[in-house]
């Protein structure tokens, strides 16, 4: 079974997703602030995805999957960039650090599609 | 050896002057009938143009006939002399010789009559020459454009040209035998006496003066003075009254221009057109780029026009001189290294003779930072809405997904509530965005604000009345210790829309059975409302953070879900547009306490409404 990553502070977006994509078959772990989102990475659980939502309570999304990407053990890890912001530089981690970005409000059939041509 | 008759008879016979000897023939009746030439000399031959053979022994009369006309009663003229026993002197022209002679006839005795005649050819010719100029001075001086005056050593008028007298409003004759100081300024009566002195002595001066016309009208003159002979000298009065009140106003409108230079809210700076170096700045400008003397300033141009380069602030000075005004948003770059934004103008204007580049810059920082922030306003506004916006989406997904899968209608419908309570939440964010924007509207306009006079223990009282019900639900104890009246200048709606946000946030974060304490005291010129509760409190880092939009604490989201973080920042808003602050401690116990300042209203007597 896939292991998918969230990290968003939104509650009904979290919910939702999680009920998803559990019924698409991933477990699904979920981080509502950066705190836990970083200990979520430091865990050992094997993650095979995380969507992040770059702005959350605590450590930004950009330090979320700086994070990731220096952590070994998560190497090669999709990640999908979640926002309801525009794009801009500030908030933006480099475009090399991540695979794909949905702008809310995206159709979680379209993430799904993603995810599984990501995955697999 | 000649004797003295001899040698006496040789010099008249060279004298360069005609000369003749003549003896007067009597009637018997005793009148002269005639006058006889003995003798005549060299020069008497050739001036009549007859030999001495052809003429002594004749008489006057009778020889006038054939010797050359001189153009005088010689007859007339020998007679008279007689008569009177003296010397006769006449001028006469021959129109033959083109020559003018002075014929004497001179009385010798009784019988005996000498003619001489000299020619003043020369000196005639001088003499009308001299007339001639001096008739033509005294036309010139008559017609001068100037006041020409002659005055004496002492300053006394003593002559006086048209244009001198008139230019003075005088006649010439009221006009001589003043003194020149009695045409000068009360204040400049001294000042005359001081050109007297110096015309006496150096025997000339050049200055200029205010002299007063005989209409007591100020008015003022070139004066050059000369010395036309020892005891007179010569001024001349150009009036430049015209010219020095142009000049007069020209300083006037200079010292207007470097008024508004000074004195204007705008920082001005004058650039040479070609160099685009900086010639003057005012007190703005230097106050603005952070300088404390011109001369620093001038040093630093080339820093100054930074982060733009220099040649491109180079080329909005040269485009102006070449195309005219010119207005554009420039950064600048103080001495300190902030940056400042301002709106400039430029234009040319005419300093002294040279064409400067004037620019005039309004400091547009805080505008720009508004700006800024409106546009972070809105991207807030749009990423709030996108987030229930994204949970409708997925619910309809997953719906979907149910109803295909012919799951039963509970979970959809279960689903569909959610949907139903992120639409709510949308509408909520949505008014709030609304009341933000009316809010900045009506700040940026002053409008809708209803100001008067009110007491605020009074609202105060209402909206806590207004929050019992909520509160006691949670059984919370809402405490209200209020000292005096205190009365304040404000909207009293927008008013109880803070205290009411205030004290409805206390609520929702104190924990049931527990007390909120609100208060009012007057502190100097201020009123202080406190709300104080016995919540969680507020996270040290976030105590700044909670009056910013859409910012909301952690404990908030727990609290109240539906909260959009707008509250306290509409509060801020209003309560600034008061003239007061807001703030927020934690309490040293538990819980935090809100603070609202404004300022105490005093009525023109100074007391309290």
């Amino acid at each position: 079974m896939k292991r998918i990553l969230v990290v968003d502070d939104e509650p009904s977006i979290v919910m939702i997703m999680e009920e998803f994509l559990s019924e698409e078959g991933y477990e699904v772990h979920t981080a509502m602030d950066g705190d836990k989102a970083l200990a979520m990475v430091d865990s050992e659980i094997p993650f095979d995805l995380a969507l992040v939502d770059l702005r959350i309570p605590g450590v930004s999304g950009k330090e979320i999957i700086h994070k990731i990407r220096q952590t070994s053990r998560l190497e090669g890890m999709p990640i999908i960039v979640i926002t309801g912001f525009e794009k801009n530089s500030e908030d933006f981690p480099p475009e090399n650090s991540y695979q794909s970005l949905f702008t809310k409000p995206f159709m979680l059939e379209d993430i799904l599609e993603e995810i599984q041509r990501l995955s697999n | 050896m000649l004797s003295e008759a001899e040698k006496y008879n040789l010099f008249l016979e060279n004298l360069p002057d005609a000369h003749a000897s003549h003896r007067v023939i009597w009637s018997e009746a005793g009148n002269a009938l005639n006058f006889e030439f003995i003798s005549v000399n060299k020069a008497f031959e050739e001036l009549i143009g007859a030999s001495k053979e052809e003429i002594i022994g004749k008489n006057i009369e009778d020889v006038l006939s054939s010797i050359r006309y001189l153009g005088f009663d010689w007859f007339g003229l020998c007679e008279k002399a007689l008569s009177e026993k003296r010397r006769i002197l006449v001028e006469t022209y021959s129109e033959p010789l083109k020559r003018w002679y002075e014929v004497t006839a001179l009385y010798i005795e009784d019988n005996y009559l000498i003619t001489v005649l000299r020619d003043i050819t020369r000196h005639k010719r001088i003499e009308n020459q001299l007339q001639e100029s001096q008739t033509l001075l005294r036309k010139y001086i008559d017609d001068a454009p100037m006041g020409i005056h002659v005055i004496d050593t002492e300053g006394y008028i003593v002559d006086t040209n048209p244009r001198g007298f008139r230019l003075l409003g005088y006649t010439r004759k009221n006009l001589i035998g003043l003194n020149v100081c009695d045409i000068a300024d009360n204040n400049w009566i001294e000042y005359f006496k001081y050109i007297l002195q110096k015309l006496k002595s150096f025997g000339y001066a050049s200055t200029e003066v205010l002299a007063v016309t005989s209409e007591e009208e100020k008015r003022w003159f070139d004066l050059y003075g000369v010395n036309l002979n020892k005891s007179l000298h010569l001024i001349f009065f150009i009036d430049i009254t015209e010219r020095k009140k142009t000049e007069e106003n020209l300083q006037k409108s200079e010292e207007k221009f470097r008024t508004l230079f000074d004195k204007s809210s705008n920082a001005i700076m004058i650039h040479d057109k070609d160099t685009g170096e900086i010639l003057d700045a005012n007190e703005v400008a230097l106050k603005t780029y952070g300088y404390n003397s011109l001369e620093e300033l001038k040093k630093d141009t080339f820093r100054q026009e930074s982060p733009y380069s220099f040649n491109e602030a180079l080329e909005k000075i040269q485009k102006t001189y070449l195309e005219g005004p010119q207005q554009f948003e420039w950064l600048s770059m103080t001495k300190n290294a902030d940056y400042i934004w301002e709106e400039v103008r430029t234009n040319v204007i005419n300093i002294d003779g040279e064409e400067c580049v004037l620019g005039t810059g309004i400091n547009i920082t805080e505008r720009k930072q508004l700006e800024k922030n409106q546009r972070h306003f809105i991207q807030l506004c749009a990423h709030e809405l996108r987030n229930p916006m994204t949970g409708i989406r997925g619910i309809f997904s997953l719906v979907r997904k149910r109803l295909a899968k012919g799951q039963p209608s509970e979970e959809a419908t279960k689903f569909l509530g959610h949907a139903e309570r992120e639409i709510d939440r949308l509408s909520n964010i949505i008014n709030q965005i609304m009341e933000v924007f009316k809010e900045q509207a009506e700040q940026s306009r002053e409008l809708n604000y209803k100001w008067q006079v009110l007491e605020l223990g009074e609202i105060l009282s209402r909206v806590v009345i207004a929050a019992q019900p909520m509160s006691s639900n949670h059984k919370i104890e809402l405490d209200m210790n209020v000292e005096d009246e205190i009365w304040i200048n404000g909207d009293p709606e927008r008013l109880e829309d803070v205290l009411r946000n205030l004290i409805s946030n206390a609520v929702k974060f104190t924990p049931d059975g527990r007390k909120i304490v609100i208060s009012m005291q007057t502190e100097k010129d201020w009123a202080v409302i406190k709300v104080q509760d016995e919540g969680v409190g507020i996270p040290e880092e976030h105590l700044h953070h909670v009056f910013k939009s859409f910012f909301r604490s952690e404990n908030f989201i727990e609290k109240d879900p539906g909260g959009m973080g707008l509250g306290l920042y509409l509060s801020k808003e209003i309560i600034s547009r008061h003239g007061g602050s807001i703030w927020a401690e934690n309490n040293p116990g538990r819980g935090s306490t809100f603070y609202i300042k404004l300022p105490i209203y005093y009525s023109e007597e100074g007391d309290w409404q």
